[in-house]
């Protein structure tokens, strides 16, 4: 999470281009498929986007990829390309890596270890089962939880203190 | 379920396909007289919102209805015979299922992970529907494109509800039938058992008739004047008190008998069972889980056994004899000291799940600090070689505050709880004593039945909460039931034919035809293969990780069966031959040669129980081991295995080659054995595994080539096809994936420090061999 000095992005691409927002447009064709246009007007058809630290920063560095996985570039930052390119990659992300967002927990029982959790996300009010706590609960950092339910469907708790007082006590209960 | 596949005559019925009734009046009035064949509910809305989808195909079309706050919208509308692909895609978290017509995609619908598995079947389904539309047309057929690797969980085949992490549905087991057949592990002490409970009915009752006897000394005694009647009463009391802890003694030793004696068969038969269980059932559990099984889980039986009956018994008794009592003496009082008890029920069914839940919550903090602990002492010279003590200190202080503050809230919930039925009781005491003075005093009811009224009180408060939380105690136990009963059911691994081939005596030529294997539906990792080999044969398995060099090997061994095709043993169905006859011809090295607590030489005879000490000497000397055991102090007798002797890898490789030579096998196996060595040990392992081979079949996976220099033939294992095979030479001089491979780790050898770091992790330059060994582990 932190970028300790000395290491810039550039070397922790490798040798993946490190792609300049400004230069750097993706388009989605009509067949669903994703076509990336690089600087150098080289173009990438059926490219997926791939989030690299989908849980703690899942809006910053974000991989193009191939079809057949090969890396075609890092992108730092996705705020600055062109809104066009910006909202569909954001949007390519986040159904990479689909992680509504607890903001309040309504209810969470727990019956002979399997916990049924009642939630609001940002993405609407949902409900799901975690099984095994100690495999499917990952703190990342002090605050940050991600819950992986029995499916395999992930929820995050962005920071535990700015929860409500119930909701904290729930969490702190089945977490 | 929220899928459904049934067919509806008529869109008036659409509730019974699954669908909601707003949904069929929309299809009522935008596709009358379409009728609803198949039909898929999706969680999400587009852009990734929780939100209600149901995709429904009709005769002719393949509808996606939204659901949105203001009402129901079509976000696709496509003619079956249209639909050219159906394109199913999966990411983290979600999935989407899309139509390709005229290669443009049109979304269907997405959803969650949940609902993958159900997508992916109907997806199938709706493919199925068009494609006949499709071929009236003379159109080519729709296919489903994109599958779900992610199964998701297990779930109830009879609610649908999540299964728990032990495989068992919390909601529908048979708790009736657990109960009985927990009993059934009580049948051969049926008399003891019987006995027992008796004994503990009588003791029961023999302790609630003392305070009858005091309102008789009150009464009749003192206000009555009988001094005669006293002796005899104080005689009855002593006797009473005196039958009281002799009958207490025997049945607490009776029951603590025969619980325990309960839980150590019911431990043995499963241990026993467990020892008869392919390897198939141990791979998909985790070996503490299974243990705690063994141990904790029948405890929990035991728990049912020797003290649940006996409180059902205790508890109920003493409620129904002092209320009995109570009503015969003195019916309205009675009806006082009953005022809390509905309180007392309910505050302990409410705060004692309350309770519950913070103490496994505090249980669960306690094992984080167990984490912590785990990570950081073992892996202390990484901290340290870091500086990083001080991150260590504050993660093992978060825990550890967490856990202090969950224990201090359970502590503090509870000693509310006692408290507030402390009070509860209070106030049936103070309705008896002022109902009770009162009567005295107006002279209806006798003072030795007030007092033995408040002698009763406390003695019924308590069994009443403990029959509160008897239903709680019996879920307890049911669930650790329905976990040993899991193991119990499963099938042992038996030879499915009748005839029983014994495998002494065979040559050792093996031949698979046409093997097909997968170890989960849906993920094969074995295509197709053949593999011809002669006795006495060496053939080297080679190939990256995961390609299925190993399954090969566990096919062998038959620790599975081939899905399709055949591995015949000297022409023989291998499945004809008696299964431990067979292993019993099988000899294996692995990379982390397993071995038991106990000394050198029980673990070179483990194979063979009565092996001599010349023999022990020979293996061990075969096996280039001989050396090294007599320079330990205890040499042949020193203990080894998890709690014993620390020995370097290389020493455990060459007693476990000396283990399979003492064996004398017919066929032998070698999985990665040198791999984890220093150079020199490698050569003493080589020369061992040379004496070893000779003359017998021998497979041996390797990473490092050159350890195959002997081998007669190689084999060369890609995404589960052999992709070559032939000697060293022929597949030099082929230049295909082996020429590859060799090039690859001659290069890497020319560099010593990447083939330093590659294999001899965490040593330092210029350390070798055998003086340095002891300290390596």
């Amino acid at each position: 999470m932190r970028s300790s000095a000395g290491v810039s992005a550039e070397s922790a691409s490798g040798s993946v281009p490190v792609l300049d927002p400004s230069e750097v447009r993706v388009r989605l064709k009509e067949d669903g498929q994703l076509e990336l246009h690089l600087a150098d007007s080289t173009v990438h058809t059926e490219v997926l986007v791939v989030p690299a630290f989908p849980i703690s920063r899942p809006n910053r560095f974000v991989y193009f990829r191939d079809k057949e996985g090969n890396e075609l570039g890092l992108l730092v930052d996705p705020k600055r390309l062109d809104r066009e390119s910006r909202e569909i990659v954001l949007a390519q992300a986040d159904q990479a890596y689909f992680m509504p967002q607890i903001t309040r927990i309504l209810r969470v029982e727990e019956r002979m270890g399997i916990a049924q959790w009642e939630v609001e996300t940002d993405r609407g009010w949902s409900s799901f089962d975690v099984v095994s706590r100690s495999e499917s609960v990952w703190f990342v950092g002090r605050n940050r939880v991600l819950i992986r339910d029995a499916d395999g469907n992930r929820y995050l708790i962005a920071d535990l203190t700015a929860l409500d007082r119930r909701s904290r006590r729930l969490a702190d209960l089945h977490l | 379920m929220r899928t459904s596949t049934t067919a509806s005559t008529d869109t008036e019925d659409i509730s019974a396909v699954g669908l909601p009734p707003e949904v069929g009046a929309w299809l009522r009035e935008h596709v009358p007289g379409e009728r609803v064949v198949l039909s898929q509910y999706a969680d999400l809305h587009g852009p990734g919102h929780f939100g209600d989808v149901w995709v429904i195909a009709t005769e002719r079309l393949l509808l996606a209805l939204r659901l949105d706050s203001d009402g129901l919208k079509c976000q696709a509308r496509i003619p079956l015979r249209e639909v050219d692909q159906l394109q199913l895609r999966e990411f983290v978290g979600n999935g989407r299922l899309d139509v390709v017509r005229d290669g443009a995609t049109e979304a269907l619908a997405r959803f969650t992970k949940s609902l993958a598995r159900d997508v992916e079947e109907t997806a199938r389904e709706f493919a199925r529907l068009a494609s006949e539309q499709r071929v009236e047309a003379g159109l080519p057929p729709a296919e489903v494109i994109g599958d779900v690797a992610d199964r998701g969980a297990a779930r109830c085949a009879v609610c649908g509800r999540v299964l728990s992490r032990e495989g068992v549905c919390t909601q529908c087991m048979d708790r009736k039938q657990l109960a009985w057949r927990m009993l059934g592990f009580v049948r051969q002490y049926a008399w003891l058992a019987v006995l027992g409970l008796g004994l503990a009915g009588l003791a029961t009752a023999v302790q609630l008739v003392r305070p009858v006897l005091s309102k008789i000394i009150i009464d009749d005694v003192i206000v009555g004047e009988r001094w005669d009647l006293l002796g005899k009463i104080i005689a009855v009391l002593a006797l009473l008190f005196a039958a009281g802890s002799a009958l207490t003694y025997v049945r607490a030793y009776l029951l603590a008998w025969l619980g325990q004696r309960v839980v150590a068969d019911v431990r043995l038969r499963t241990y026993r069972h467990l020892q008869q269980l392919a390897v198939g059932f141990y791979e998909r559990r985790q070996t503490g889980q299974l243990m705690s099984r063994l141990t904790h889980d029948t405890s929990h039986i035991q728990d049912f056994v020797a003290d649940y009956l006996q409180e059902i018994i205790v508890q109920s008794f003493t409620v129904i004899i002092i209320l009995g009592i109570m009503f015969h003496f003195e019916p309205k009082l009675a009806v006082y000291t009953l005022v809390p008890v509905p309180l007392i029920v309910l505050t302990t069914t409410m705060v004692r799940s309350r309770v519950r839940r913070y103490y496994r919550s505090a249980r669960r903090r306690m094992g984080g600090i167990h984490a912590v602990l785990a990570d950081a002492i073992p892996g202390v010279r990484v901290v340290k070689a870091f500086a990083q003590e001080e991150r260590e200190i504050e993660r093992f202080d978060l825990r550890n505050e967490g856990y202090t503050q969950t224990s201090i809230s359970a502590a503090q919930l509870r000693s509310a709880y006692m408290s507030a039925v402390a009070g509860l009781m209070g106030i049936g005491y103070l309705l008896v004593w002022y109902a009770g003075a009162k009567g005295v005093g107006a002279g209806t009811i006798q003072l030795g039945t007030l007092v033995m009224f408040t002698q009763y009180l406390w003695q019924l408060y308590g069994p009443i909460g403990a029959i509160s939380r008897l239903y709680e105690r019996f879920q307890f136990a049911a669930t650790a039931a329905e976990r040993v009963f899991e193991i119990l059911d499963t099938e042992p691994e038996v030879d499915r034919t009748r005839e029983q081939r014994s495998a002494s005596g065979v040559q050792g030529a093996v031949r698979f035809e046409h093997i097909y294997f997968s170890y989960e539906d849906g993920a094969p990792v074995l295509y197709d293969v053949e593999l011809d080999i002669a006795p006495g044969e060496m053939i080297g398995l080679v190939g990256r990780t995961g390609v299925g060099k190993t399954t090969i090997v566990n096919l062998v061994c038959r620790f599975y069966d081939p899905d399709r095709g055949t591995i015949y043993i000297d022409g023989h169905d291998l499945r004809e031959y008696d299964l431990r006859s067979w292993r019993s011809q099988i000899g294996m090295v692995l990379q982390e040669p397993f071995l038991f607590h106990g000394s050198i030489a029980e673990n070179i005879s483990y194979g063979k129980g009565e092996a001599s000490e010349d023999e022990i000497i020979a293996a061990a000397r075969a096996a280039n081991a001989h050396d090294f055991v007599m320079g330990l102090p205890d040499a042949y007798d020193s203990q080894v295995g998890e709690r014993g002797m620390r020995l370097s890898g290389g020493e455990r490789q060459r007693i476990s080659i000396a283990r399979a030579i003492l064996h004398n096998p017919r066929l032998l196996i070698f999985d990665e054995a040198t791999s984890s060595v220093d150079t020199e040990t490698e050569m003493l392992i080589q020369g061992a595994i040379q004496r070893l081979i000779s003359g017998r079949t021998t497979f041996a996976i390797a990473h490092r080539l050159s350890t195959l220099r002997y081998a007669n033939r190689i084999v060369v294992v890609e995404e589960g096809r052999i992709a070559e095979i032939g000697s060293h030479d022929e597949l030099m001089a082929r230049d295909g994936i082996y020429a590859r491979l060799v090039t690859a780790q001659t290069q890497m050898s020319i560099h010593p420090a990447v083939m330093a770091e590659e294999e001899n992790e965490g040593r330092g330059p210029g350390e070798n061999g055998e003086s340095e060994e002891e300290d390596e582990v």
